[in-house]
């Protein structure tokens, strides 16, 4: 089971850039770096907070990607 | 990390120089003194740094990889400690002509070396950069 999101996207939407999103959000760029790189998946107040600022919900912004059943 | 760096090496140094100038003059107090001082000084240092750079960078907050990161090592080198404690009252205990200060230091050097390697192998990369 894996975390994708549609951070970038969305952020490149809002014409933000990941700094300004990270002040936004009060967390380092690097985080936001993780985030939409996939490589780290954001706690529940930061998913909400990034939901929150780029206008959307956690449930759009973030999904399960099921991988293959063992 | 190059002033973390910065500090231990100097630290390092100088508790060097403070043991040997009090191995050849024979002053046991400065052997004490040079060891609470100078590791004393290093952390607060590398302390009062690590959070003055988080504070600017917001990496001090709960939510950022930085903080999670920090308390995931932190956990892992407490176990080592644990582990290297152990190890360093045995090695005590089966050469008791080891000076005093020999373990305590090799001790306080070994853990903050695991925490720097620990750091260096998980600490993410700024890969994917975009702005």
């Amino acid at each position: 089971m894996r975390i994708v999101n549609e951070v970038r996207l969305r952020r490149r939407e809002a014409g933000l850039t990941q700094e300004q999103l990270a002040r936004l959000c009060a967390v380092s760029r690097q985080t936001i770096i993780t985030v939409e790189a996939h490589t780290h998946t954001p706690t529940l107040p930061l998913a909400l907070t990034l939901a929150r600022t780029l206008g959307t919900s956690t449930d759009e912004l973030f999904k399960i990607e099921e991988g293959p059943a063992n | 990390m190059r002033l973390w760096i910065g500090i231990v090496t100097a630290a390092l140094i100088l508790l060097a120089v403070g043991l040997a100038v009090a191995d050849r003059l024979n002053l046991e107090w400065l052997k004490y003194a040079t060891m609470v001082a100078v590791p004393f000084a290093s952390a607060m240092l590398v302390v009062f740094g690590k959070r003055r750079r988080a504070r600017l960078a917001n990496s001090d907050s709960p939510d950022s990889i930085e903080a999670i990161t920090d308390t995931t090592l932190r956990a892992a080198v407490f176990l080592d400690a644990l582990l290297l404690t152990t190890l360093a009252v045995l090695v005590g205990a089966v050469i008791p002509e080891m000076p005093s200060w020999a373990l305590p230091a090799a001790l306080l050097a070994g853990l903050a070396l695991d925490y720097w390697i620990r750091h260096a192998i998980a600490k993410p990369r700024s890969v994917d950069a975009d702005c």
